[in-house]
């Protein structure tokens, strides 16, 4: 341990990350400096032993019942008394002095204590009893140089040289499986103490895509092919063959995480804990996550430097539950620490010195509000008198060791401590949720049943139906079209829509974008729309909190028309049963219907159940229809058997052109749907992908936040490459933060584009062959989307695949199934 | 007339590359003569460079970058004889200090001299030198050993770490060389080594079963007549033991771990017949048939350090250029900060996945600067310490002569596994209308990253 602290400079410089000055010094140049290994310097050489040379990753997912844990890291040491504001402390006020803030500008929590002002998203938590505030605590002795007490609080231990963390040490000795890439992360370039164990560490995930092996051009992705392909063992000896075996493991991982983490982060710590909640979402097995920041060593001008940092603290938290999918709130808890607080008095500089004891939060769904401990004591201190702390250090880490992380504090801390009880239930149980979330903005917390509708139109801007306005959308406007309480769709209880959309009398090429009421406008397409013809397409969309979805254009200007078949209930209905594409319908080969063209208004009645698997019960049906050589422009209706058909439209074509769309339709009389088209001469094909019935088994349906999982423009999911018969696409749907692995069909919107010939996509499970079925028909230089239901092969993956020529392919997923 | 072959390893071990220079002067000798011309560093000692002589407060951090550049010169470009700079950076992660405890540039650079000048003297001087200078002092605390207060950092390593090894020795002897340092320490306004008598412990102690009093006695006592006084090795001269202990470590940083019994006894027999002398050691070393071997040729991974200097030579950039400063830490190897008193470690301990992202980011920094001639007017050829290349040409080649040329600049000798995906990704990179641009460079950086350039 160091017998001399350092100055406060030298301090921070040691405490900043390196990104953006290569001369500072880094975390881990910090750690080496109170004498500790890191990295590849751990002292025993124990780790690289068990893992026999390689790293390895094989990643059970999380369970049900387990927590997991973000620690913030506030470096420098946080003024305690200014962060939770003891408003009748006279003493406060008579030694913080001018840096002392008035109750009147605290958020105020009781008759004692108020936040400061800044953490405003931190007071929604303790508004709904989901803010644990830890007062008072510390550790025996106080150490106040900041590489000496920061080593006490990562090692948890406090006497002696630590040569491991807390959290390290309960990696070893607490969770089952071989050592693990992706059971705990450091957001940042390094690992600092508390995420080092004996046998076990954190793995670093840099807040940006990693550099060696993150590319995703064909160039790099040829060169990483080759790295791979260095065969093994190669007759250099045991070290030949593990150099080769990191490097191939470094790419592997790398194009592991680089889907997973923005290409262009927030700054900061809102950067790093967008990221850290990426990497929850992915499901990739982490149970600890952690990010520190500083700096907080506020010797002078503690006002503008304190708010600074309460800031970024404040919208860090807020986005961190912003990005996390809601799914994972009872799971999810946060805690901070600073290795020490502040002095009482205020000093010479309009700042304060390091002090001793300090305050420290906890929050999540399953946190208990309130507060725990006593705050610091400041009567009768004089000048260089601190506080004294009422909260062990340990017992903290003991009250979330044995609350959240499943037990072994006794073990990691070396003895027993009292466990303040700071939550309110176990990791998994109960269905709170926190007072920010949204997976960023859509996300569905609840499972959806299926209730299938006779087709209703439920907004048109030629005509005003809806409510919507009569006239066409602008560049860039933005559509809000109520669903809750229209077209048989309950006011209350439905959390997605089965909607068809159609883009008319648009005045130039643009792209729709469809998504929930009031989310942010995210970065994927629904719609490809082209002056001169009319474009649908299905959407399977998360209702937004105020019963509507929102419809974006882009350029120009287009009339919009919305018509509903179904909407997913959170109280009830039926499940999605996924199929594997067949043909029901072929009017070209007299397949399901009489061989020869469809005329103008002749009704098809489609015999759908008993056939391609769908069972007698089955109450709608999910059908990839397609028009093939309409002698016309025109229109196609799609409605269940026994009915009239009805005045909405699936399909718009134009003469001469093959065009698809999906379609769900409610099973009518005799297990048929029918179809009806404005046209005096067409073929019809159908391809059933899925059905929907009131089993007990069967998928319920969950939206999110619409997101764009492959572009093959740009590298997004697959290499940066046209795709053309030669190179299907693999496409990665799970673990990538959006999608669970316990999905079992998603819902894609499959868009082509550049494409160089006449050609139709196949999109099919992974595993199994390729059916003799199209999702998606293009023509040469046209970009045409349809939407796509689709079982996903055993690793969560999709394959798509391009008959003729060469199309770029785009992917945006709605939303997913799961049991 | 020794074998190329065998002149090629010898210089990779102890010169960090093998200098086609070098290979053709020693060739044509013998393998002995070989080794004796290795070893005939010249006379006088290495002067700290200017800036580097004392500490400055204020420019700390340059002053560290200023070193650490300085000692990467020497190991890829200035030493006339590089095994200063291989012996300097063994005992540097042996006799360990860290430059933010010590944070005083003058004394880390003090060190530094001592384990370059006197690398390859004697260990018992070295041992001596090394504990009073204030880079020591203050690494391991012996700055706050006083009598009536004593501070066993230091005692404690200098037997557990730096000459016996553990399980040696009893308590008592710790307690004892404990004492015997007692008053060595560090004027806290000059920050130069200071005795202070009213400090140091004068009783006589028992230590490995000898009389002494001083702290120098102590490593006399070790390296001497002294008795091993715990553990399997009970009643045996303690000087035996501890030639053994330091010629393991000698051996696993230039040949392989875990040698046989054997040639860390005849090692260790060597040291303790030449009164602890370094070279004749280092010799012995070099010359056993074992470090010819196959398992020596394949037994070591190359250090960060070893790598970056490797780069550095066959790229022809400057470590001013280059900054290896800030990669080496990425990499777990910066220089000047072991992560602990016990060093760093081998082979095993730099094969990881996120070393390999840190190798392969230094990698491609050189990759970029090397190939970014190419889009000049006119066009610069790639140019490397071994010669220079049109890129026209290189893009003419065929994969197969592609690779082997690459290869042949950075004194590669690609096994068949490497070679083929090499090879293979070659014809990759051929396009219906050429070659793809993405070739030339990206064979750059595939080569600098290939295991044989990985291992020492």
């Amino acid at each position: 341990m160091l017998d001399r602290d350092i100055d406060t400079a030298p301090a921070l410089a040691m405490l900043t990350s390196r990104d953006d000055d290569p001369f500072s010094l880094s975390r881990r140049r910090f750690l080496q400096l109170v004498g500790l290994g890191v990295g590849a310097g751990l002292t025993g050489g124990s780790l690289l032993e068990a893992l026999g040379g390689r790293d390895s990753w094989a990643a059970p997912p999380v369970g049900p019942n387990d927590g997991i844990l973000l620690i913030v890291g506030m470096y420098g040491g946080n003024d305690g008394f200014n962060t939770v504001v003891p408003f009748n402390d006279s003493s406060y006020y008579a030694q913080h002095g001018s840096l002392a803030i008035p109750g009147a500008q605290t958020l105020q929590l009781n008759d004692r204590i108020g936040l400061n002002s800044r953490l405003t998203t931190l007071k929604r938590f303790w508004d709904t009893g989901q803010l644990a505030i830890v007062e008072g605590v510390g550790y025996p002795t106080a150490d106040l140089s900041h590489f000496n007490s920061m080593a006490i609080w990562m090692s948890g231990i406090r006497s002696g040289v630590p040569s491991s963390g807390w959290i390290g040490r309960w990696l070893d000795g607490h969770l089952p499986g071989g050592p693990d890439l992706y059971t705990a992360a450091s957001i940042g370039s390094g690992v600092p103490l508390h995420m080092l164990g004996q046998s076990r560490r954190a793995t670093a995930v840099p807040p940006g895509r990693p550099g060696f092996g993150g590319g995703t051009s064909g160039d790099d992705l040829r060169m990483y092919d080759a790295v791979r392909s260095v065969a093994a063992p190669a007759g250099r000896g045991p070290w030949h063959d593990a150099l080769s075996g990191a490097f191939r493991d470094q790419v592997d991982v790398a194009a592991r995480l680089t889907p997973i983490l923005p290409s262009a982060p927030a700054d900061g710590l809102v950067g790093r804990l967008d990221v850290a909640a990426r990497l929850i979402n992915a499901d990739l097995g982490f149970r600890v996550l952690e990010a520190g920041w500083g700096d907080f060593d506020s010797h002078a001008n503690q006002p503008t430097m304190h708010a600074s940092r309460m800031t970024e603290l404040n919208n860090a938290i807020e986005q961190f539950f912003l990005t996390l999918d809601p799914r994972w709130a009872t799971r999810v808890t946060v805690m901070t620490f600073s290795e020490f607080g502040r002095t009482s008095f205020k000093n010479d500089g309009n700042g304060t010195d390091h002090g001793t004891a300090n305050c420290a939060f906890v929050l999540g769904a399953n946190v208990k509000g309130g507060t725990y401990g006593q705050h610091p004591n400041l009567a009768g201190l004089s000048r260089w008198q601190r506080v004294g702390h009422t909260v062990d250090f340990r017992s903290y880490y003991t009250s979330v060791m044995d609350g959240w992380l499943g037990g072994g504090a006794s073990t990691v801390l070396g003895g027993t401590y009292e466990n303040l009880g700071l939550f309110s239930l176990p990791p998994g149980q109960g269905s709170a949720t926190t007072p920010i979330s949204g997976g960023g903005g859509g996300g569905s917390m609840l499972p959806g049943y299926f209730v299938p509708l006779s087709p209703a139109r439920v907004a048109d801007t030629r005509d005003g139906a809806g409510g919507v306005p009569v006239r066409r959308l602008g560049a860039s406007e933005r559509l809000a079209v109520t669903i809750a309480g229209r077209g048989g769709v309950p006011p209350t209880g439905a959390i997605a829509v089965v909607a068809n959309v159609t883009a008319v009398d648009v005045t130039e090429p643009t792209f729709l974008t469809v998504c929930p009421g009031g989310a942010a406008r995210p970065e994927t397409s629904n719609l490809n729309p082209m002056p001169g013809r009319a474009t649908p397409n299905l959407v399977v969309m998360g209702i937004g909190a105020d019963g509507t979805i929102d419809v974006h254009n882009s350029v120009g200007e287009t009339n919009c028309i919305v018509d509903v078949f179904g909407y997913f209930d959170a109280n009830g209905g039926d499940r999605l049963n996924p199929l594997e594409p067949s043909r029901l319908l072929d009017t070209r080969s007299g397949v399901g219907a009489p061989s020869g063209a469809v005329g103008r208004q002749q009704r098809v009645d489609l015999q759908v159940t008993g056939r391609g698997g769908v069972p007698g019960d089955a109450t709608a049906v999910v059908l990839n229809v397609t028009v093939d050589q309409p002698t016309s422009n025109g229109f196609l209706s799609i409605g269940p058997a026994g009915e009239a058909i009805p005045g909405t439209s699936n399909l718009n074509f134009v003469a001469g052109l093959t065009v698809p769309n999906l379609v769900v339709c409610k099973v009518g009389d005799g297990g048929m749907v029918s179809f009806s088209a404005e046209c005096d001469s067409l073929h019809l094909i159908a391809d059933v992908f899925g059905y929907f019935a009131g089993d007990t088994d069967g998928s319920k349906v969950r939206t999110v936040r619409p997101h764009r999982l492959l572009d093959t423009r740009n590298g997004t999911g697959a290499p940066q490459l046209l795709v053309g018969p030669a190179n299907p696409v693999t496409l990665q749907v799970t673990g990538l933060g959006v999608v669970p692995s316990s999905a079992t069909a998603v819902v894609l919107n499959v868009t082509a584009t550049q494409v160089t010939t006449t050609s139709f996509v196949t999109v099919w499970p992974t595993g199994t062959a390729m059916p003799d079925t199209s999702n998606l028909n293009m023509v040469a230089g046209g970009t045409v989307a349809n939407l796509v239901i689709t079982k996903l092969g055993p690793g969560g993956t999709v394959d798509l695949a391009n008959a003729f020529g060469e199309a770029h392919l785009i992917a945006d997923v709605t939303g997913y199934f799961e049991d | 007339m020794a074998a190329t072959d065998d002149i090629v390893h010898l210089l990779r071990r102890t010169e960090y590359v093998a200098r086609p220079e070098r290979v053709a002067a020693l060739s044509p000798g013998s393998y002995e003569a070989a080794v004796n011309d290795i070893l005939n560093v010249p006379a006088g000692g290495v002067a700290i460079p200017a800036g580097l002589e004392y500490h400055d407060d204020d420019n700390n951090w340059n002053q560290y970058i200023q070193a650490v550049q300085w000692w990467f010169e020497r190991m890829a470009r200035t030493s006339p004889r590089p095994i200063q700079e291989k012996m300097a950076f063994f005992w540097h992660g042996h006799f360990c200090s860290e430059w933010g405890k010590v944070f005083d540039t003058g004394a880390m650079m003090q060190q530094n001299k001592l384990f370059r000048d006197g690398g390859l003297g004697n260990v018992r001087t070295l041992a001596q030198a090394m504990s009073i200078q204030p880079a020591m002092l203050l690494y391991l605390d012996n700055a706050q050993n006083r009598k009536n207060s004593p501070n066993q950092n230091f005692g404690r390593e200098l037997l557990e770490l730096f000459l016996l090894g553990v399980g040696n020795y009893a308590e008592a002897d710790v307690e004892a060389a404990t004492l015997a340092w007692t008053g060595h320490g560090v004027n806290w306004d000059t920050n130069q080594y200071v005795f202070t008598a009213t400090q140091h412990d004068y009783n006589n102690k028992t230590f490995l079963g000898q009389t002494i009093s001083d702290g120098p006695d102590v490593i006399n006592v070790v390296l001497g007549s002294g008795v091993v006084t715990a553990g399997a090795n009970q009643g045996q001269p303690s000087r035996v033991i501890a030639a053994r202990f330091l010629s393991k470590k000698l051996w696993e940083a230039f040949a392989y771990q875990s040698p046989s019994a054997d040639i860390v006894n005849a090692l260790g027999d060597v040291l303790v017949a030449n009164d602890f002398n370094i070279t004749p050691w280092v010799k012995a070393m070099l010359m056993r048939p074992e470090f010819l071997s196959t398992t020596a040729r394949q037994g070591l991974v190359k250090t960060p350090v070893e790598y970056i200097t490797g780069l550095l030579y066959h790229s022809g950039y400057t470590a001013s250029v280059a900054h290896p400063e800030w990669y080496a830490e990425d990499m777990g190897q910066a220089m000047f900060y072991p992560p602990n008193v016990s060093g760093w470690k081998v082979n095993g301990y730099w094969v990881n996945a996120s070393s390999a992202a840190a190798r392969a980011s230094f990698a491609s920094n050189l990759r970029w600067r090397l190939q970014s001639g190419r889009g000049s007017t006119p066009s610069v050829p790639l140019t490397l310490r071994a010669g220079t290349w049109a890129w026209s040409d290189l893009d003419a080649m065929s994969s197969a002569a592609f690779i082997d040329t690459l290869a042949a600049a950075f004194d590669l000798q690609l096994s068949a596994a490497t070679r083929n995906a090499l090879i293979a990704w070659s014809d990759s990179e051929k396009t219906t209308w050429g070659q793809r641009w993405s070739r030339s460079s990206n064979a750059l950086l595939l080569m600098l990253i290939a295991p044989e350039m990985n291992v020492a």
